[in-house]
């Protein structure tokens, strides 16, 4: 028998309460991205607990229950923070929950491979005051390295309890858990051992001292504040009185001036040579085994191969997505049709009844069989892509182009996911470090085509001018996105200094996390946009029953009369806000004919595809995006694509008319 | 030597002429952060990737085009954009 038995349906986004049934035990797992803590979460809390956060894009928590011999735990995936030094909105979720105190027990993964880096944490949250059980994961990639750890005398030094783990093959989760048990109540001691150089050691003990004679209003550790402080840390300097931020600036001066730079960088120098000190007295360094990696890194980061690799890596990625994308849903749209016959054919036609049943039908079979079947398999390549440690690597080699649109490396994901849906996107800017470049990264990822508006590309340009013009506005759009990030850069410069990224080494991505990953983004979808298409499926339909269409062709009438569109498609553009596919399908019944091409010329389709491409996002990408950038920066992003979409409309269609294209 | 401005710390760089940016530093060679005189959100940055004064680490390649360097510190793989990389001042060691 197991262990550890999962808790069934104990699962649910972070509960900010404590549950009723009892005390269970909280345990944190709290360790640097990439440390593994997921693998060890995912290996002891089983599929149930598979919700919440992920890698830095959400912020939510995830957490589970599990019995160990008997003990309930309530155990806590903390997204991966290099340092309690908040750097993005998503590392400050992290940092709040740590220091909100509702945690029994730390379990501190640390990457073996990596030790000096991660005690660097280690140190910090040693300060806390809370029990901790440090985790040596990944010992066997250390062991690739050369590297030999001795786990008892880091233990010895720490005064921490030190077990060795592979979560990733399940090596000794069940002891490190047995040992959280144990660890209850268990606050570390000071130990001498730690402590800094003398100069700086004595300037943290006074205003530690001066901490600690004061009452504080805050429940953290004089010691762990005295520090903070001196690093200049804002976020506590409410939780301690007036009097004391002003010893703590003259004395963050005083240790600026005898050292010569700012104290901020003092103490995480201190800190940096305290982790080095340890790692290196428990540290014996042999030879490094020949890695494959190594030589896999070299070809997929060369400055010409690595290109070549790039290119051939998207063009499988996107044909994959389109082409199982169009499979499923050729064969599903046929199927939910088929299913819808029998259900229309009972009811009356022309009657309110009818029209609001077709339309909630034709929300929900739109998303499920125009937007799933493309966003299912491009989140999962997706997923899979950045489990193996390919993005890092992506973003290394597109800095310098994004550079150039204002943007760096770290917004390829954003960017990325906005070929699948503008929703995902826009949540994933949170990781980028200023409301400018969140901002940025959300207008160019929304203006890239999802794939609700690739499917419109594939149906109009495609299928009735050739794929040549699909592949056409593809690049033009590309083309579009390169200068209007260009363009906002002159508006509102760059602040941030520049890409600072890890680039992991790669691994082999487990499947439980890559679907877990391709669900947390796949539900922000389902959850927000999914509802959103149905809800305005139906208005759209009310709208055409009681024939509003006439009102909003007129007033559309100039838009399309610019566009040398045939007036009769202004309710299609209008209602593209609500579901961008459904432009298209709002084209047939607003043309009266199935043959598109027989309504509007070729000149007419390409600047129709043009606007539908460029105009904007739809309501459920509003949404998303009012909730990471704001109202007012919404309201911007949606006239800027407006503006754009009109301007580029009108320029499709002189320029084709220039060219004598019928 | 870095220019001034918004981005600047206020601490000047120590003297010595065998400073060298980062983004100069030919690959494969070691050298010692001495100083860093970006942004103070870039510092916090930098030092949670191991990148403090003192700290030791040689550049593996650099992106061309003006792209980034891929550093390599304490085991660990970091890529550091360009503009950044100059902001970090390194002392080879022998």
């Amino acid at each position: 028998m197991s262990l550890f038995d999962a808790i069934p349906g104990s699962s649910c986004a972070a509960c900010p309460q404590r549950c009723e049934d009892g005390t269970p035990l909280r345990v944190a797992l709290i360790g640097q991205p990439n440390c593994g803590k997921s693998t060890l979460f995912n290996s002891v809390a089983g599929y149930r607990s598979a919700t919440g956060n992920f890698s830095g894009t959400t912020v939510r928590l995830t957490w589970s229950r599990v019995r160990v011999n008997g003990t309930q735990l309530e155990l806590i995936d903390v997204p991966g923070i290099y340092s309690l030094t908040a750097s993005s909105p998503a590392d400050t979720a992290a940092k709040q929950y740590l220091l909100s105190r509702n945690i029994d027990v730390i379990v501190n993964v640390l990457d073996a491979s990596l030790l000096s880096r991660s005690l660097e944490l280690t140190l910090e949250l040693r300060e806390l005051g809370i029990p901790i059980v440090v985790c040596l994961n990944m010992i066997d990639e250390a062991r690739r390295k050369g590297m030999s750890v001795s786990s008892a005398k880091l233990s010895e030094l720490l005064r921490l309890p030190v077990l060795e783990t592979v979560a990733s093959r399940g090596v000794g989760v069940q002891e490190l858990f047995l040992q959280v048990v144990r660890e209850r109540g268990r606050e570390p001691e000071p130990t001498e051992t730690l402590h800094w150089h003398r100069d700086v050691e004595s300037i943290v003990e006074r205003l530690e001292r001066r901490l600690a004679r004061g009452s504080l209003p805050t429940a953290l550790p004089p010691r762990f504040l005295a520090v903070k402080l001196l690093e200049g840390d804002e976020d506590l300097l409410p939780q301690v009185k007036r009097e004391t931020h002003e010893a703590a600036h003259r004395l963050r001066e005083e240790l600026a001036r005898s050292h010569g730079r700012p104290a901020d960088s003092v103490i995480m120098s201190e800190r940096h040579d305290r982790a080095m000190d340890l790692c290196e007295q428990c540290t014996a360094v042999g030879h490094p085994r020949p890695d494959l990696r190594v030589a896999v890194d070299n070809l997929l980061t060369h400055p010409i191969l690595g290109y070549v690799c790039l290119l051939a890596v998207l063009a499988v990625f996107f044909w994959g997505v389109f082409a199982l994308g169009g499979w499923i849903e050729r064969g599903l749209l046929g199927a939910l049709q088929a299913a819808f016959l029998p259900i229309s054919a009972r009811l009356a036609h022309e009657t309110i009844a009818f029209a609001v049943v077709t339309s909630l039908w034709q929300g929900f079979a739109g998303g499920a069989a125009i937007v799933l079947p493309y966003l299912l398999p491009f989140l999962f390549g997706l997923a899979l892509l950045e489990d193996v440690g390919y993005l890092p690597r992506v973003a290394y080699l597109l800095d310098g182009l994004l550079h150039r649109i204002g943007l760096h490396g770290t917004s390829v994901v954003p960017i990325m996911l906005g070929y699948g849906c503008s929703v995902p996107a826009c949540l994933a800017t949170r990781v980028l470090p200023s409301q400018r470049d969140r901002f940025l990264a959300s207008v160019l990822a929304t203006l890239v085509p999802c794939s609700a508006r690739s499917t419109v590309i594939f149906a109009l340009a495609a299928f009735y001018l050739g794929p040549r013009w699909a592949l056409a506005i593809f690049a033009f759009n590309a083309l579009v996105v390169f200068f209007s990030g260009w363009l906002l850069t002159r508006l509102w410069p760059e602040v941030s200094a520049g890409m600072i990224l890890e680039v992991p080494r790669y691994q082999w991505p487990s499947l439980r996390m890559t679907a877990r990953k391709v669900w947390l983004r796949l539900r922000e979808f389902v959850v927000v946009s999914w509802p959103l298409l149905v809800g305005g499926s139906v208005v759209l339909g009310l709208a055409e029953f009681w024939q509003w269409d006439r009102y909003v062709n007129a007033g559309l009438s100039p838009l399309t009369r610019l566009l040398g569109l045939p007036s009769s498609v202004g309710v299609t553009l209008i209602f593209g806000v609500l579901r961008k596919e459904l432009s298209m399908v709002m084209l047939v019944q607003a043309l009266g004919t199935t043959n598109i091409h027989a309504a509007m010329s070729a000149a007419q389709i390409l600047t129709f595809t043009v606007f539908i491409t460029f105009y904007i996002p739809c309501l459920a990408t509003l949404v998303a995006m009012t909730k990471e950038i704001g109202q007012r920066l919404t309201w911007l992003a949606a006239a800027y694509s407006l503006a754009l979409a009109t301007a580029l409309g009108v320029a499709t269609r002189f320029l084709l008319l220039a060219a004598h294209v019928p | 030597m870095t220019t001034g401005g918004a981005d600047a710390s206020p601490s000047p760089p120590p003297a010595g002429s065998n400073h060298i940016p980062l983004d100069s530093l030919p690959t494969a060679t070691r050298a010692e952060v001495v100083h860093l005189s970006c942004a103070h959100q870039s510092v916090r940055k930098l030092a949670q990737l191991g990148i403090v004064a003192g700290a030791i680490l040689q550049v593996q390649r650099s992106a061309p085009l003006g792209g980034p360097i891929l550093v390599e510190i304490q085991g660990s793989m970091v890529a550091l954009g360009r503009r950044l990389a100059h902001r970090v001042l390194v002392r080879i060691l022998p």
